[in-house]
């Protein structure tokens, strides 16, 4: 408090912080990118450990002998699919029936705002199957989901291991937590019509329409989706995050991680080599950028993502098989999840103990939320700065204030013109959220373009035709109120989405605060440069090909390389997160229409200010 | 009365802590075959292993992964359980405050001449043992409650064992007479488990109790060990924390004290030549004054034991009154400080500190 | 723990009997009503303000932090726009917070207190104790307020005319205390609404988190400590009373809208409708603008603090990744910058006072300007 209520002091410290400002605004800056980098490297970086005592992880001697019943199951499957040319339901129900499970089934039906044309599909009609292995001595309260999502070309195998597992569990008298197996069509939007259904409440703004579901087990604790479409694997790839940058709770991979170790099957994380004694700098980077890359993309990794919205920590495992020497067979993969379920099997609460909010280097180590924080309030920190000098130029200090500047000072304010550009900002970002969904449809049928392409090809227009906007400026001090009112606006968005996802709060940051602190009518050129390379459009575009480039596959065949590959497969993002807004509630789109692209457009009129 | 007396007490519940269940049961099992029967053990579980979901051998406790005993057999007497096993209640059963209902078989029934063993386990800290993960007691808290009961003549002799983390704080602070303790582990230390048993999955048994049991094992009614012996069972490198001991308020030399004087219920039979007549039951009623006949007989008899108990004694004299400040003292005592504050202050320095 | 189910007055249950059904529309009109009411509330004080500086006599050369005729004639629209475009208020109105009916007494008191109306006044000072109880401690403010008009003399406590002032406002205050608890002891025939209502308020049984500072205490501190603590909570909110009439007794106004402004920070169950109704005083003290000196700093606070609430309480409650502690400690950031807000007004209104009565442009004996300093 002596700061605040000794006015020298105060003063000092206030025209310190003015004279230095760009300084301390570098250095901040620098501050939070240098510590970005220095994450992966072991002060920052801490081993991993279970933190929860209850797991005990690996004490049990594994018994589960379903290899060769879960391979004949896999086949049968693969044949009954073929038969039936979808999800053998019939075949499904009476092979659980007979396993001894409880069958029960939903259908579903969801109509998409328009085609999705990568999946090919719109009016989506699917069927869930669930299979319960009851706890003999408990009372239903708690399950466990073994979830298998049905592909039409693979996941075969992943089918056979989770019925013969089934009914391996379905003799065992060891649980405390019934056991669901569960079968979902149509990837996310089946989960999220069983999890919708389960839970009695709907998430999105679709309309998902469902039929009744039987057999309710209790509070969901843990899921695992398994992804495994060969007779044999060489190492499991553990798919951690969910729409929005959701993460399960570290201790669900390190369950994982502990008992592959334990059964010395190789576990991976961004389908990586963990990062070897040279070089551990960029690999740890590589596989830590890839986890933030797909947590930006706010895009679940795998079917299980959805779980971890209705707060069950869940972990998607997915089986590749490379040209590796060491082969697990089925059953091996069997007896490391019969070791993960029976130790799920013994947790007492929900996942608590250990952190929701971490990055991983490497399944060998973690940096924890308090260990990256510093590198987002560094970068928030020069906002603030930044807003502060502009708010002592608008207000001198009162006591060096002569009367002159007293008497020309007040009412200065603009109103009109700064009250102006930022309605019409958000205006067009609203314009830019809706407008998609509301136009595409005359788009299509005007340029004769497939749907989605028309969905993003709008965005695009309204975003290109937002800029050429004339704005005037009428008194030369109005561009000051409007960048402090931008550069807090921009604050405040960074600063939720570090709580809620860092690495997109972290990315957006990097080009948009120097942006942001730069734009001004006397910089002209750097500026406007600045904030085109920090325009929504740029950064997404970015991202894309930062995901491209480290990718550990390259890209995919079939995809056209260079300038025009990406951004025709941005444009197909485009419409892609449009899409998943509407059906899953991922808020990639609305994030970046309505709260970064108004701030940028505000910048973007303080950057054309005229005097 | 009884002249040997055990209390054993696991504090800690959820699955994972099979272990103390299992220490405390082998231990009740080693006791009562040195003769020690059920009526003068008490003992606390604060949780059921053999009934829990997750036991995939339903209604048994092994304390080895070979599983060739069931302790958890089909005489095993709990006396205190569940959500029932809390501090509170432990410190009553010692000192003997417990509710006039109590059944005799949750009460210690001791005197001056009672030797009494108390094993406990659970999960410790530095000062600390942690009843049901919810509450804790602390070592001065067990001390205070140890030398009411040697003011209130309730035991002889104490032996004291203690198998958790850190054990050696919890009887750091004892004051009282004729009290002998043994500790699994030093401060700053964690006692360990001994081993899984891969088919229950879970540790079944902790290192310090498992050579104790080892040791335990070859004593019979009639050895001649000694209590020194006990110190000796569970050397560092088989235990791998360091047990300790503490015999200084033991007036005895301990190399003199049979074990069977803790662990074993033999009686010390003094013979007489004097003939003793023993009144009958009958006898004993018609000195009760005036109704004899109208009252029925299996009331009066109950009514006869239960005044034997020192304890229903102490617990009809009456709790007395525990002193609260008077509910105005607090604002009697803040007006006080305002009156103190203008005083030395005065009205008119208020404005400069606003 | 807690006692009851409904800690309301039986006034106000019995009221809503009837309104229930059309809540949305009694709440959107009750906030309708505060903002006119505020409104001439603010129309009347700017007229006090003004004639108060008009008969007044003043340093040379202050001019320039003399009250202007425009910008009061357009105060009483900024309250009235800052409490009905508030997001706070918005949003209580949204929630159907019985705070809305709290605010509306209050306007109505502050309403009857400018038009020197002593038995209104006391009808709604009455009306607001009863509902909330905290606002008991605003009858000073009020008597000074009164007193102004009604006492011949200096207000001085040795003028028997004030003396007999205050006694009078107080018997009336009291009587119509009275009457509403007894009107609610007829409704229910009994008088158990005295523990549920004031017992609710006054010993804190109910932990909810909110955006106020006694909820997460209150679960960590040992039971045996809490009447002890709870007596020194509940007393924080009261101390300030006593000082501040000496420091204010001049300026009821502003007596009122400090006191006003500190209950809904130290209050038990604070919620952000009364963040709402003082902000919307703030206007009426603009003029201090020029001698605030952490406005910028409590400004970017409330901001983040209206970003972190909500996102934090989703954090804690709905997707279970944070904890309580993230919560508390944006409530705690929360309730410093509102202090700090009203410590910067209180400073900066003692610093005009100054300035007017000794000039803006002091020079100490050897010539360098003169600093005022906040001890």
């Amino acid at each position: 408090m002596g700061l605040l209520s000794d006015p020298q002091s105060r003063e000092r410290v206030l025209l310190f912080l003015i004279r230095h400002n760009s300084k301390l605004c570098i250095l901040c800056y620098a501050l939070g990118l240098v510590w970005f980098l220095l994450l992966p490297l072991p002060p920052l970086s801490a081993p991993t450990y279970i933190s929860e005592n209850a797991l005990l992880p690996g004490l049990v001697k594994r018994e589960f002998v379903g290899g060769p019943q879960a391979l004949s199951l896999s086949r049968e499957f693969a044949a009954n699919k073929a038969l039936v040319g979808g999800l053998p339901v019939e075949w499904l129900n009476k092979t659980m029936t007979s396993l001894g499970l409880e069958v029960h089934t939903q259908t579903f039906a969801v109509d998409l705002p328009f085609p999705d044309e990568i999946n090919e599909r719109y009016h989506v009609r699917g069927t869930n199957v669930q299979g319960v292995v009851r706890a003999r001595r408990a009372a239903s309260t708690e399950a466990l989901v073994l979830h298998v999502p049905f592909l039409p070309e693979a996941n075969d195998q992943a089918m056979g291991l989770a019925l013969s597992l089934a009914a391996h569990f379905r003799k065992q008298v060891y649980w405390a937590k019934d056991l669901i197996v569960l079968v979902t069509e149509h990837d996310l939007l089946g989960i999220q019509a069983w999890l919708g259904a389960y839970h009695g409440i709907n998430l999105t703004s679709l309309g998902v329409r469902s039929s009744e579901l039987g057999g309710y087990c209790g509070a969901l604790q843990a899921a695992i989706t398994l992804q495994l479409s060969s007779d044999v694997a060489t190492s499991i790839d553990l798919q951690l995050h969910g729409p929005n940058g959701l993460l399960p709770n570290l201790d669900l991979p390190n369950l994982v991680h502990h008992l592959c170790l334990h059964a010395k099957v190789l576990c991976t994380v961004q389908e990586l080599l963990p990062p070897q004694e040279d070089n551990a700098w960029w690999q740890s980077m590589h596989i830590m950028l890839l986890q933030a890359l797909g947590q930006a993309s706010t895009k679940p990794a795998s079917e299980h993502g959805l779980f971890l919205r209705h707060r069950v920590e869940a972990l998607g495992l997915k089986a590749i098989n490379s040209h590796r020497q060491e082969k697990a067979s089925l059953e091996k993969l069997g007896r490391l999840l019969e070791g993960v379920f029976r130790s799920l099997n013994n947790l007492l609460e929900r996942f608590h103990q250990s952190f929701f909010f971490y990055l991983l280097p490497s399944l060998q180590s973690y940096v924890s939320i308090g260990n990256y924080a510093p590198c987002a309030a560094a970068i928030l920190v020069v906002l603030f700065l930044c807003a502060v000098e502009l708010w002592a130029k608008l207000n001198p200090e009162k006591e060096r204030r002569t009367r002159e500047a007293a008497a020309s000072n007040p009412a200065s304010i603009p109103w009109l013109s700064v009250i102006g550009s930022i309605v019409i900002a958000h205006g067009l970002g609203i314009a830019l959220y809706l407008g998609p969904l509301v136009a595409h449809q005359r788009a299509a049928n005007y340029f004769d373009l497939p749907e989605d392409e028309a969905v993003s090809l709008t965005a695009l227009g309204i975003g290109v035709s937002s800029l050429s906007l004339p704005h005037r400026g009428s008194t030369p001090q109005g561009w000051i109120w409007l960048k402090l009112f931008a550069l807090l606006e921009l604050g405040m968005l960074l600063l939720a989405l570090d709580l809620l996802n860092f690495p997109l709060a972290f990315m957006l940051a990097i080009p948009t605060v120097p942006a942001a602190v730069v734009s001004q009518p006397s910089h002209k050129t750097a500026s406007i440069a600045l904030l085109l390379v920090a325009s929504p459009a740029v950064i997404s575009l970015m991202g894309l090909a930062m995901k491209t480039e480290l990718n550990p596959h390259g890209p995919t065949s079939g995809q056209l390389g260079g300038f025009i590959g990406l951004f025709l497969r941005w444009l197909q993002c485009l419409s892609q997160s449009i899409l998943e807004h509407q059906s899953l509630g991922t808020n990639l789109y609305p994030l970046f229409t309505l709260g970064l692209f108004p701030c940028w457009l505000q910048l973007w009129h303080v950057a054309l200010w005229k005097e | 009365m009884c002249q040997y007396c055990l209390i054993q007490v696991c504090t800690s519940r959820f699955w994972f802590n099979y272990r103390h269940v299992a220490n405390v049961l082998s231990v009740y099992r080693s006791v009562k075959r040195l003769g020690i029967p059920d009526s003068h053990i008490i003992m606390m579980l604060a949780d059921d292993m053999a009934c829990n979901a997750r036991n995939p051998r339903p209604a048994t406790v092994f304390n080895n992964a070979h599983e060739q005993i069931n302790v958890y057999g089909d005489d095993v007497e709990v006396d205190y359980r569940g959500y029932e096993v809390t501090v509170e209640n432990f410190v009553r059963l010692l000192m003997g405050r417990v509710p006039p209902n109590t059944p005799r078989s949750k009460r210690l029934l001791s005197d001056e001449r009672s030797n009494i063993l108390i094993y406990m386990t659970g999960h410790g800290g530095d000062g600390f043992l942690k009843f049901q993960d919810s509450e804790e007691i602390t070592n001065i808290e067990l001390a205070d409650a140890f030398e009411q009961m040697w003011q209130k003549k309730r035991y002889h002799e104490i032996a004291f064992i203690m198998d958790t983390c850190q054990a050696v704080s919890m009887y750091q602070k004892f004051y009282s007479p004729n009290i002998v303790a043994i500790a699994s582990s030093q401060v700053g230390e964690d006692s360990l488990s001994h081993h899984v048993d891969s088919s229950i999955g879970v540790y079944v048994i902790d290192r310090f109790t498992y050579y104790l049991l080892e040791f335990l094992e070859k004593i019979h009614p009639a050895s001649q060990n000694t209590m020194d012996e006990l110190f000796r069972v569970c050397p560092k490198r088989d235990c791998i924390s360091t047990p300790g001991q503490r015999t200084d308020l033991f007036s005895r030399d301990l190399s003199t004290v049979l074990i069977t004087e803790f662990f074993g219920s033999v009686r010390k039979v003094e013979l007489v030549t004097r003939v003793v007549s023993v009144p009958s039951l009958r006898d004993l009623l018609t000195t009760v004054p005036g109704k004899k006949d109208d009252i029925n007989e299996g009331v009066t008899l109950s009514n006869v034991f239960a005044d034997q108990l020192p304890v229903a004694q102490m617990v009809q004299k009456g709790k007395q009154k525990e002193w609260h400040p008077p509910d105005g003292f607090i604002l009697a005592f803040w007006a006080l400080v305002l009156l103190v504050f203008f005083k030395t202050y005065g009205m008119k320095h208020l404005t400069f500190i606003f | 723990m807690i006692p009851c189910i409904v800690s309301q007055t039986p006034m106000i249950i019995y009221i809503f009997h009837f309104l229930i059904d059309y809540s949305e529309l009694v709440f959107t009109v009750v906030d309708i009503t505060t903002t006119v009411i505020l409104y001439l509330s603010a129309k009347k004080t700017a007229l006090y303000l003004w004639e108060k500086q008009k008969c007044r006599k003043w340093s040379v050369d202050v001019s320039e932090i003399l009250l202007r005729p425009k910008s009061l004639h357009w105060l009483p629209l900024h309250v009235a726009a800052a409490y009905l475009l508030n997001p706070l208020t918005v949003a209580t109105c949204v929630a159907r917070s019985t705070c809305a009916f709290h605010n509306l007494l209050l306007a109505l008191l502050m309403l009857a207190t400018q038009h020197n109306s002593i038995m209104l006044s006391a009808v709604f000072l009455a009306l607001a104790s009863y509902e909330s109880l905290y606002p008991v401690v605003l009858l000073f403010p009020v008597i000074l307020q009164l007193a102004q008009k009604e006492v011949k003399g200096k207000l001085m406590l040795q003028n028997p005319y004030l003396l007999c002032f205050i006694l009078e406002y107080t018997v009336v205050f009291l009587g119509c205390l009275s009457i509403l608890l007894m009107l609610s002891y007829s409704l229910l025939y009994s008088s158990d609404f005295i523990p549920a209502v004031y017992g609710f308020i006054l010993s804190v049984p109910d932990l909810t988190p909110n955006v106020g500072l006694f909820w997460y205490f209150f679960t960590e501190v040992f039971e045996h400590f809490r009447l002890f603590f709870i007596c020194i909570f509940q007393l924080n909110t009261f101390i300030y009373t006593l000082p501040l009439i000496i420091v204010l007794s001049d300026h009821p106004q502003f007596l009122m809208f400090i006191q006003i402004a500190l209950l809904a920070v130290f209050k038990s169950y604070p919620n952000l409708g009364d963040v709402a109704f003082y902000l919307a005083l703030l206007p009426i003290w603009s003029h201090l603008s020029r001698y605030l000196r952490n406005s910028f700093l409590v400004l970017c606070l409330l901001l983040s603090c209206g970003v972190l609430f909500p996102i934090l309480w989703h954090l804690w409650v709905f997707s279970g990744s944070a904890n309580a502690n993230f919560y508390y400690a944006a409530t705690l950031a929360f309730s410093t910058a509102q202090i700090l807000l009203i410590s910067d007004y209180l400073y900066a209104f003692r610093r005009r006072e100054f300035h007017l009565k000794y000039g803006t442009d002091i020079k100490t004996q050897d010539g360098r300007k003169m600093m005022v300093e906040l001890k």
